[in-house]
């Protein structure tokens, strides 16, 4: 069942792009390979956006999912199936051995696919506001920043995939719209290099260790660089033949982009730049302008008009509404001034613009993530050869295909790195791989003649070890998962942090019973009501450690509807509630002890025996108003 | 080969090696987890 619902998503997907490419006339000029993977992605970014007026009328029943992906279905007819493809030459030893590489990969995200959901930022948010909109039958606001009230439009694609296979059909869906990247990365390579470089190109994308992390899961940067590159090549088209369709593209692309993160908005900003650097800059730049705005509008509009500010939080101290109970503008301010300060640790100056790449590859703040869910070592052993290859081949650069890709990502790294709202590297994946196409392309042309092809191949062979055998230790608990036939709450015991107090929780409490939690991760889980007790992203109940006074917590917990408190405490260590007034209030009978649960917590799943932490949760009831703190 | 870019070759040997060692390094404090979780 998941898999044909997977399968018919893809269909649906190519069916809804190849419409596109043949409204916008685009599909010519592709060959069958290349139109398949182009008429993915628009069909991709289209499908999500389909999903959200949908959503607004409430119309989120399987019904109407299945009709929409057979209606994207039917679009199949419009693939291209006889094209300028040039005979195939038989792979030789190199190429058979870079394709098993690239299977084996395939078999470790299999395996990903297949099993439950793990990841913490999914089960926050990504999968789990899907799982909230599907149970209401619409769109539900989610009122929290960061990680609620966003643009959705990738996460709008989980939808059909969890309401019609279930969890399942949604992980192996996050598994082939995590891949397609890769293919749409071999398709521009191919247009540049012969087929083993782009297989080895694309293999090091797929083994990239912020890739190996994030595609198999319900983050959303890896499909991201789906948009980043297809809106590329459209920009660049543009600019090579004038034409309007392409800027109609590269807009229509960039929409979806932005309708999948604010991120995407700055990527916008970057591609229309470089897209105004012609004659017919005008016109190009209104018909861009315009399909960015059509394609991407929809979540702005629904935050903008549920807090007052399109882009919440940014504009929030401005636009924002008063009368918001879980967020207002002190909350606003502390937000801004103590946890997005925290997201970046690195100065924002001209000299750490050009040493942050350096940082981010050797030697990174723990806070950037750029150790275990990096960009990998390609781009620092490659960089000579790039250099140099860019420096003999100047002349060629002035009006090439790959100097547009690169404007495009220096302004996107540019805007990112001066105003983004955080330092974290995977944010950049969207554009790794548009650097890997022009530093692969460069080194290739340097090498070329029999000049510095071993130094050049110890880097790409080292590369692709490393990031083959970090895939293999982060696929190991999928695989073992797999092959010993264990329980999926076997695997969630061991593989969610403090996932233990879950199944309890959600045979004893009932839907008429709100939890306050920490435990962000967990929110896929729960059955129940919850509130997320971060003293960063809610002001109904002052978490923060100023705030001493038991009464006042107290109050504010019968004010937000709140009828238990999950909360930890590190066995052998503290023995104190945090923060303060927690503890105060539970000596008295406001807060009563309900049941305690022995927890594991670890920094990571993959090496969750060996780096891990004895916690114990308490579950704490709340008292009636006659318990007087 | 040419003369001209021996030099050029052995920088690249150097780099490549350098900068490999240099990433390797940072993850010096994994090998203990991944040797436990191999075993």
């Amino acid at each position: 069942m998941a898999f044909g619902v997977v399968l018919l998503e893809i269909l649906s997907s190519l069916g809804l792009g190849a419409l596109v490419l043949r409204l916008l006339k685009i599909d010519q000029e592709l060959s069958p390979g290349e139109h398949a993977v182009f008429a993915f992605v628009a069909g991709f970014g289209l499908l999500g956006w389909l999903v959200f007026p949908l959503g607004v009328l409430g119309l989120l029943g399987k019904g109407w999912l299945l009709g929409l992906l057979i209606v994207g279905a039917v679009g199949c007819v419009l693939l291209k199936r006889k094209g300028s493809t040039a005979p195939a030459e038989p792979l030789d030893a190199l190429g058979w051995g870079l394709l098993g590489l690239v299977l084996i990969v395939a078999f470790f995200d299999l395996a990903e696919g297949l099993a439950p959901p793990g990841d913490a930022d999914s089960l926050a948010y990504h999968f789990t506001a899907p799982k909230q909109f599907l149970e209401a039958g619409r769109i539900k606001f989610i009122l929290r920043p960061v990680d609620g009230a966003i643009p959705y439009l990738i996460q709008m694609t989980y939808l059909p995939a969890l309401a019609l296979g279930g969890e399942q059909a949604l992980t192996l869906w996050t598994m082939v719209s995590g891949w397609a990247p890769a293919l749409l990365l071999f398709v521009l390579c191919r247009r540049h290099l012969g087929r083993n470089w782009s297989l080895a190109v694309a293999l090091i994308f797929l083994t990239t260790p912020a890739v190996i992390y994030a595609a198999g899961t319900g983050q959303i940067e890896v499909r991201m660089a789906l948009f980043a590159m297809a809106a590329a090549w459209a920009a660049a088209r543009a600019l090579e033949t004038g034409r309007l369709r392409y800027a109609m593209f590269a807009g229509l692309i960039v929409g979806f982009f932005g309708g999948a993160k604010y991120m995407g908005l700055l990527f916008a900003v970057a591609c229309g730049l470089v897209l105004l650097a012609q004659r017919r800059w005008l016109a190009h730049g209104l018909v861009y302008g315009a399909m960015a705005l059509l394609a991407g509008f929809q979540w702005y509009a629904w935050n903008g008009a549920h807090t007052g500010d399109p882009f919440f939080p940014v504009l929030f101290e401005w636009f924002g509404r008063d009368d918001l109970l879980l967020w207002t503008k002190e909350q606003d301010h502390y937000f801004k001034t103590v946890y997005m300060e925290y997201e970046r640790p690195i100065p924002r100056t001209p000299l750490w613009f050009f040493l942050f790449p350096f940082l981010a590859t050797l030697d990174s703040p723990a806070i950037i993530e750029a150790k275990n869910v990096g960009l990998g070592p390609f781009g620092l052993l490659v960089l000579p050869f790039a250099a140099l290859g860019a420096w003999t081949f100047r002349r060629k650069i002035l009006g090439s295909r790959l100097l547009i890709y690169t404007a495009i990502a220096f302004l996107f790294y540019a805007i990112w790195f001066f105003s983004g709202p955080s330092q974290r590297v995977r944010h950049l994946v969207p554009i790794l791989p548009l650097l890997l196409i022009c530093f692969a392309v460069a080194a290739e042309r340097l090498c070329s003649q029999n000049r510095f092809q071993a130094p050049l191949a110890a880097a790409l062979a080292a590369t692709i070890g490393f990031q083959m055998f970090v895939g293999a230790v982060v696929s190991l608990k999928y695989a073992r998962h797999i092959a010993s036939g264990e329980s999926r709450e076997a695997f969630l015991h061991k593989n969610i942090k403090n996932y233990a107090p879950v199944p309890w929780i959600n045979a004893n409490l009932s839907k008429s019973d709100k939890l306050f939690t920490s435990e962000r991760q967990l929110f896929y889980f729960l059955e129940i009501p919850y509130l997320f007790s971060s003293p960063h992203t809610q002001s109904a109940v002052n978490m923060r450690e100023d705030q001493q006074d038991p009464v006042v917590l107290y109050r504010q917990l019968k004010a937000a509807g709140i009828t238990h408190v999950l909360s930890g405490k590190l066995k052998g260590g503290e023995t104190a509630y945090n923060p303060k007034s927690l503890d105060l209030l539970s000596q008295t009978k406001c807060l009563e002890h309900l049941k305690s649960f022995d927890a594991q917590s670890f920094g990571s799943r993959t090496f969750a025996k060996s780096l891990r932490a004895e916690i114990t949760f308490d579950l704490l009831k709340v008292g009636d108003e006659k318990c007087a703190p | 080969m040419t003369n001209r870019e021996k030099p050029i070759a052995v920088f690249l040997w150097v780099w490549v090696g350098l900068a490999l060692a240099a990433y390797l390094y940072q993850f010096r404090d994994m090998i203990g987890p991944v040797l436990d979780l191999l075993a």
